[in-house]
């Protein structure tokens, strides 16, 4: 009672209140882009011909000492490049290193990279031509070894799965850019990277881990969906999950992706239209009727 | 049918009452949950997803209210059912929700009403807002229901239609649940409960009575928490550098590899011991036979002698031996402000300035000033002296500002912006220019001579001494400041200075036409001063980069939207007062001139910014959002003349007709600005002194 004899004799205090209240919240909104006080904040060393051993040691190989994966660094060929003459400095570590010393110890994984998608690139690519002209494509988009997603000296262990999940998205987006969009603007995507929903899907979950396979093919897509909808069918695994059209996609799929595209498109521009009309008709109104009682005050 | 009811017929029934609470209540939670789950990045929806249990939670929630919420619509139908057949009620009619020929009439004669034109209609028991408002919930219910059945049970209608009909149903739910938000949040709650007319709030839904009764207040739901992160800053101490030595026994891997700490001396050192081995020989070259031996004489002497080589050059120490970044200084070093190094310079890589050499090249896949690896001639640049350039010396400048320049500089070296300017753009706290200090002094002048005129009337009983006068007025503005009467010139500085109310009484396009120029300058203040409040807070800060930068998204739109309004205002004014002429204007020929300098220096605004654009050639991808400046600019370069020779020109016409009107301000008409506010708030002090005094 006492609040509302308060607001009806201070109206105007009210009012001012309320505003206030539009005022923080707009500023709110404004706050929920990616504007800041803080700081851009640089990597701080990406250098790799150092090793940071604070992270190292806490890592999974930390353990390790460095002949175990590197073996004896003598001086000379296939050994220690020799600073400022050896051509072999211009490429990366990840072309390089000999790949095939982590089947000792992760034998399961290096079997199934083996049978996976990413495996027939690096197949064809070795086939195609010298690896020097693909290593300078932009944004590093060749096909991947073990280095290219995994860190060798600072990958944590034990990760749990939404952890796990989280920086999958990550790593993979990194090349795959228009599939992580699309994923994070899914149902998936939102329920698994962004809430951390254990019992949605990961890239990994769909796709396999290590393997690597794409589901353009109608049954090994259904088959992934099989693994966790139990009911589902052919026509239920015709959902886009990816709606971006790709270059040397089908018809079928460039076909849904426009229709989806357009529908966005369409009913995008309608709840405009009819927002901004409302929101004006609202606006001339007050401004009518606070100029039709300020007359008769 | 419309005739008069009794002051407390019932308008809503206790169904309708329960219904519309029920309604209520889903709603929000429907809306709450739903768009955590859309905009699950958000903290915010993170925030409520751990209130609600995660995403399952926040599923079944809202599962929960949808379940609520269309139980109302089914029973709602139901009872419509129930009346039409057994009460054997008309479900159309004045009296009803049904949609009538008289609801077009009646939106069209309201709009009259809202554009000033005629009163408002006499409506039916529902109004066509009110129906709309009935309408859009009724249908935006099932179609919001039927799309989220097709979510929730995608295995049944999959085996009805296509796959990616879910896709469709999926955006179809997100788009109209956005709009149903911004719809009944806003428009329903504005319409219905803080409109003046029925302010704070219209309880007939609550109570069912016709006629407004007290309440208890409007609510408003926020929950909006915002995000950020922090970056930290390194530093490296200083002492003197230890002689660069090899160590003589065979060494272990870490004895290189290891990430040294370059935050110490010793760090330091390994640093620079670790790079020389090649870089301090004669023998380190390029294929191309440039020279790749860094300059120890210089460096050595140099400021940065004492830093690790990795503490600038930050990713170069990998293989492949070569930098994406360069030196890097802004980790170390803050940017200029704008009055050093205007915002255009936030293109220009620091060395570009600051290092000895004079060549500089655009890199336009950066967009970025950088310095060149080759001479004017063609021939390669080593570039390893690492020495500083004196930036004291005007010469630095002519480097890039000379007319025929590759780098898009305009060919006059222009000052930077004075706090004049700050009325628009960002600036720094410093005059500038001497010709902006004159405009200033003249400024300073009138307002002198403004508050004489004032102080030449009586204040209090004292005539003669303006000693005692300004004294007498002083105390005055302490007794009012500190006192019970503040809350109340707060309020009329927030209702009558910054809300305009009293242009609101005399008329509506009066006002709209005034607030699109005052809201307009208002806004570009605004804008000026967090970009320069922000920079002294922290000047390498997100919101810093982002405001200091006209090519920035956030600051190039808001500017150019900004200018629009101002620009939209003065045409709305002029033709108000040359075209429509309402009675009660009274054009004077120093409105008119206020109005068409305002006028070009808003034009040649956008002009100087189309210049701009054109002259530094920025890409597309960035300039488009200087919506204005952008076409502008494809304008101009239409023309084929060179703009860097003419930018000075243009920056000057607009800097002048600026500093003209700011100097004219405390003399001609347009001194309202600062006395009309001033007249307001001493004349409110003032009643209320003389009702004290008596």
């Amino acid at each position: 009672m006492l609040i509302k004899g308060w607001i009806y004799k201070n109206r105007d205090k009210s009012r001012a209140i309320i505003a206030a209240c539009f005022f923080v919240a707009l500023c709110s909104i404004l706050t929920c882009f990616d504007i800041s006080w803080a700081k851009v904040s640089d990597s701080l060393l990406e250098s790799s011909w150092f090793v940071d051993l604070k992270e190292f040691s806490i890592s999974a190989h930390g353990t390790l000492s460095c002949e175990v994966c590197h073996g004896v660094m003598d001086e000379g060929a296939g050994g220690h490049p020799v600073p400022g003459k050896d051509i072999s400095s211009n490429r990366r570590p990840t072309d390089r290193f000999d790949y095939f010393r982590c089947r000792k110890c992760h034998r399961e994984s290096y079997g199934r990279f083996l049978k996976g998608s990413h495996a027939e690139a690096l197949k064809k690519e070795k086939v195609n031509g010298d690896i020097e002209a693909i290593s300078s494509l932009p944004g590093d988009k060749r096909a991947p070894t073990c280095g290219h997603c995994h860190s060798s000296h600072y990958e944590e262990a034990r990760l749990g799965r939404v952890e796990a999940g989280r920086r999958m998205t990550e790593v993979c987006g990194a090349c795959h850019s228009s599939q992580k969009k699309t994923y994070l603007k899914g149902f998936h995507g939102k329920t698994a990277h962004n809430l951390g929903d254990m019992t949605s899907a990961y890239c990994s979950d769909c796709h396999g881990a290590h393997t690597c396979i794409s589901l353009k093919e109608k049954d090994a897509a259904l088959k992934a969906c099989l693994r966790c909808h139990q009911k589902a069918d052919a026509s239920f695994a015709s959902f886009v999950i990816h709606p971006a059209s790709v270059k040397g996609e089908d018809s079928n799929k460039v076909f849904k992706v426009a229709v989806i595209r357009t529908v966005t498109v369409v009913m995008g521009s309608i709840v405009l239209l009819i927002i901004v009309f409302f929101y004006g008709h609202s606006f001339l109104w007050i401004l009518r009727e606070l100029h039709e009682k300020l007359r008769r005050h | 049918m419309s005739e008069k009811r009794p002051e407390e017929a019932i308008r809503f029934s206790v169904l309708n009452r329960i219904l519309h609470l029920f309604v209520m209540a889903g709603f929000i939670g429907l809306a709450v949950t739903g768009f955590s789950l859309a905009f699950s990045s958000r903290p915010w929806a993170q925030a409520i997803a751990w209130l609600a249990g995660g995403a399952g939670g926040l599923r079944s929630f809202h599962r929960f209210f949808a379940a609520i919420t269309y139980g109302c619509v089914i029973l709602h139908l139901g009872w419509l059912v129930y009346f039409k057949a057994v009460l054997k009620g008309r479900l159309t009619g004045p009296d009803s929700l049904f949609p009538r020929i008289k609801d077009l009439r009646d939106f069209i004669a309201h709009g009259a009403y809202i554009f000033g034109k005629g009163r408002t209609p006499q409506f039916d028991r529902f109004s066509y807002w009110e129906k709309f408002d009935y309408w859009a919930i009724l249908i935006g219910m099932n179609t919001m229901g039927l799309t989220g059945l097709i979510l929730l049970f995608p295995h049944f209608f999959t085996s009805l239609f296509p796959g990616y009909f879910v896709n469709l149903a999926q955006v179809l739910h997100l788009y109209e649940a956005i709009m149903a938000v911004a719809l009944k949040f806003v428009v329903h709650i504005v319409t219905t409960h803080l409109r003046p007319e029925v302010f704070p709030i219209d309880k007939s839904i609550f109570n069912g009575r016709r006629k407004r009764a007290s309440s208890t207040g409007a609510v408003i739901f926020f929950l909006i928490l915002a995000g950020g992160s922090h970056g930290g800053n390194s530093y490296a101490a200083g002492v003197e550098l230890m002689p660069l030595t090899e160590q003589g026994r065979a060494r272990l891997c870490l004895d290189c590899h290891r990430l040294p700490n370059i935050n110490t001396n010793e760090g330091a050192r390994d640093s620079q011991v670790f790079c020389l081995e090649c870089h301090g020989k004669d023998s380190c070259a390029r294929q191309t036979g440039v020279s790749l031996k860094v300059d120890m004489e210089t460096f050595g002497s140099g400021r940065h002698r004492y830093q690790a080589c990795i503490t600038c050059h930050k990713d170069v120490a990998g293989s492949p031996h070569k930098s994406e970044s360069g030196g890097v200084c802004k980790d170390c070093h803050y940017l200029h402000d704008d009055s050093a190094a205007g915002d255009p310079h936030l293109r220009v890589q620091c060395q570009a300035c600051h290092r000895k050499s004079p060549f500089n090249q655009y890199d336009a896949e950066r967009d970025l000033v950088i310095l060149a690896r080759k001479d004017d001639k063609g021939l390669p640049l080593a570039l390893l002296d690492h020495g500083l350039s004196d930036v004291s010396d005007g010469e630095i400048c002519a480097r890039c500002h000379r007319s025929g320049n590759k780098v898009g500089a305009a060919s006059s070296v222009l000052p930077g912006k004075g706090i004049f300017c700050i009325i628009c753009h960002s600036a720094p706290l410093s005059i500038g220019h001497w010709s902006f200090g004159a405009a200033f002094l003249i400024f300073l002048g009138g307002l002198y001579g403004m508050f004489f005129l004032w102080f030449r009337g009586r204040i209090g009983h004292e005539e003669t001494s303006a000693h005692r006068k300004i004294s007498l007025a002083g105390e005055g503005l302490w007794q009012t400041v500190f006192s019970r009467r503040l809350p109340r010139l707060l309020s009329v500085f927030l209702f009558d200075v910054l809300l305009q109310r009293r242009l609101l009484k005399e008329s509506v396009s009066r006002w709209f036409s005034h607030s699109l120029i005052y809201y307009g300058f208002l806004g570009k203040f605004a804008l000026a001063c967090l970009s320069l409040f922000s920079y002294g807070l922290l000047p390498q800060g997100r919101l810093s980069l982002a405001l200091l930068d006209k090519n920035n998204w956030i600051a190039a739109s808001l500017n150019d939207l900004f200018g629009t309004i101002i620009l939209l205002g003065i045409m709305i004014a002029l033709a108000r007062r040359m075209i429509t002429r309402p009675s009660h204007v009274l054009t004077e020929e120093q409105d008119s001139l206020a109005l068409l300098i305002i006028g070009m220096v808003a034009l040649s605004g956008f002009v100087v910014e189309g210049a701009r654009i054109a002259v530094t050639g920025i890409p597309s991808y960035k300039a488009f959002y200087s919506f204005i400046g952008y076409p502008v600019a494809g304008l101009l370069r239409l023309f084929g003349v060179t703009w860097g020779d003419f930018y000075g020109y243009l920056w000057w016409i607009h800097a002048l007709l600026w500093m003209s009107f700011f100097a004219w301000l405390p003399f001609g008409k347009i001194k309202h600005i600062i006395a009309a506010p001033l007249t307001l708030l001493v004349r409110e002090a003032g009643e209320k002194q003389d009702m004290e005094g008596r």
